[in-house]
């Protein structure tokens, strides 16, 4: 089959448990922020789907403990979403969403500490919130998607 | 853009001029944040970026939604 100059032909496989978990999940929340009524039902169905990746399924991967991180902060449980994001911090595919949202939970936390003293954030602060925005401000286009 | 601005306006450690001449340039894409563009254009101006200043300063002025607002645009080399 002849194939568009630059581009490769794409390889189909079967989605792991890990990555279909991360989908019906990313689809719930999306669709909760649209649906203010159905929000319980739709954040139970993704834990379904996690649960289900994770204990059925013996997933480990990284995005499916990023979406569970996702779904607790829109629970508002921000303690377990921060420990669950930060134990994916360094995946390199981690989702727009979840840089974000543990971008926004370490100021967050760095700021609580400042108090009006007029202090700053110190170096390893400043680099622990910045490291998982930067891709989106410097990273040169055609390398791994920040927006995946 | 909002965060990654907030975090260097609280640290101690500065963006180099080049890191804020490409967040300028990403800035100005978002013409209706006001907020953004002011305190964007204020950084710039403690940094001595005082040419990028103008340029977000000038999208500012030009989508300001008070003339307060477009009289700071200005006063930060907004036209």
């Amino acid at each position: 089959m002849p194939s568009v100059p630059g581009t490769a032909l794409a390889q189909v496989r079967d989605a792991t448990d890990g990555e279909v978990a991360d989908a019906v999940a990313q689809w719930c929340l999306l669709t909760s922020r649209q649906s203010p009524n159905l929000q319980t039902p739709l954040r139970d169905a993704a834990r379904r789907a996690i649960g289900h990746a994770q204990h059925v399924g013996q997933s480990t991967e990284p995005q499916v403990f990023a979406i569970a991180g996702l779904v607790e902060l829109a629970d508002g449980n921000v303690e377990d979403a921060r420990t669950l994001l930060e134990s994916v911090a360094t995946y390199a595919d981690l989702n727009v969403d979840a840089r974000f949202e543990l971008a926004r939970l370490r100021f967050a936390e760095a700021n609580s500490h400042l108090g009006a003293s007029g202090r700053t954030f110190d170096a390893t602060q400043t680099t622990a919130i910045l490291a998982l925005l930067d891709p989106f401000l410097w990273q040169p286009p055609g390398s791994s998607d920040p927006w995946n | 853009m909002e965060l990654i601005l907030q975090t260097w306006i609280h640290s101690a450690k500065k963006p180099s001029a080049n890191e804020l001449k490409t967040f300028t340039s990403l800035v100005v894409l978002f013409p209706s944040d006001e907020q953004l563009l002011s305190e964007t254009a204020k950084f710039c101006l403690e940094r001595g970026l005082t040419d990028e200043a103008a340029t977000v300063a000038t999208v500012g002025y030009a989508n300001a939604t008070s003339s307060e607002s477009r009289q700071n645009f200005s006063r930060w080399g907004g036209k």
